[in-house]
């Protein structure tokens, strides 16, 4: 402390100190919260088609494509240790050659601001929904799951389940025509 | 550091911005108090307004104002200057040496320990001299008995 820069070390030193701290008082103050949203998800127009699937072995794979309607409100999440939301939907399902799928048809990210309210009809999926085989045909249940990662300022990444699914069965027939 | 003071213009190279030990001592007491201060309110801040960068800022805040009250060499942190005796071999290393040893605490003496027990010892030293004095007594005997 004797000369200028050596003040300033020990200041600057300090004063980091201080920031980890808030840092760490945020995430303490946040990390306790319930982060769990409700959905409305509707799913329709399922199509399934068996195609040749090129990219792992050469047998007939069944690929589904379908719309879905979803409806969530993310506003109660948003606190100042909230960054932004990774939301995906996942479609998981049993067949005979897995004991668990699961293939996630759609993501997106929800940034603190103030449009963090979905309301939305007629999404398409992002994602190939490609079975491992060609067991989506006449499926009873495929659940379709709305999952979310809480990405923080400070702290852990947060994977969160929303509290409700959806139980859909699949049809019992291909479709022929080229139009998705 | 000798570099960045070169790299000044002159009339600023030679300004000198040391404080005393006081100044010292006082100055790390106000910037850890400001400091945690300005921490504690950023915090609340943060809070209340939801917003981390809030919080952050102000501990930015507090810590540039914390830099002007302690970093140039104030007056009011010079208040105790350190005493210097002059003695000629002290000048000469501070001329050419560019450092000066300073005394500025100086500790006080130990006092010498008291002996517990005076009478123990003096007896021994008195059984020693008695001693010594009859082995001397015995020499001479000796040596007039040649």
């Amino acid at each position: 402390m004797h000369n200028l820069l050596s003040r300033a070390n020990s200041l600057l030193a300090f004063t980091l100190w201080v920031m980890a701290a808030v840092t760490a008082a945020c995430f303490l103050s946040t990390v306790f919260l319930d982060y769990t949203v409700s959905n409305h998800l509707e799913v329709n127009d399922i199509k399934i088609r068996n195609v040749r699937d090129y990219a792992t072995d050469d047998k007939q794979a069944d690929l589904a494509t379908l719309a879905f309607n979803l409806k969530v409100d993310f506003s109660r999440l948003f606190n100042w240790n909230v960054k932004q939301l990774f939301v995906y939907l996942v479609a998981e399902y049993k067949s005979a050659e897995n004991a668990v799928n699961q293939v996630v048809i759609w993501d997106r990210i929800v940034e603190r601001s103030e449009r963090v309210v979905m309301d939305e009809i007629g999404v398409k999926t992002k994602y190939y929904f490609l079975d491992d085989g060609a067991h989506l045909l006449k499926h009873d249940n495929v659940t379709f799951v709305l999952r979310y990662n809480v990405i923080p300022n400070a702290g852990y990444l947060r994977l969160v389940q929303s509290t409700n699914q959806l139980v859909v069965p699949f049809p019992t027939t291909y479709t022929t025509t080229r139009r998705s | 550091m000798d570099g960045m003071v070169a790299m000044l213009p002159t009339p600023l190279q030679n300004w000198s911005t040391h404080l005393d030990f006081e100044g010292q001592r006082f100055a790390e007491r106000i910037y850890k108090i400001t400091l945690t201060i300005s921490g504690v309110v950023g915090f609340v801040v943060g809070v209340w307004t939801q917003q981390l960068s809030y919080a952050l800022y102000i501990v930015m805040a507090g810590a540039l104002i914390t830099a002007l009250v302690i970093l140039p060499p104030w007056p009011f942190l010079r208040q105790n200057p350190v005493e210097v005796s002059h003695n000629v071999l002290e000048d000469f290393f501070e001329k050419f040496g560019g450092y000066r040893i300073v005394k500025w605490h100086t500790p006080a003496k130990p006092e010498p320990m008291v002996s517990s027990q005076p009478a123990a010892e003096n007896k021994v030293a008195d059984k020693k001299a008695a001693d010594k004095k009859k082995a001397d007594k015995k020499k001479k005997e000796a040596k007039k008995s040649k």
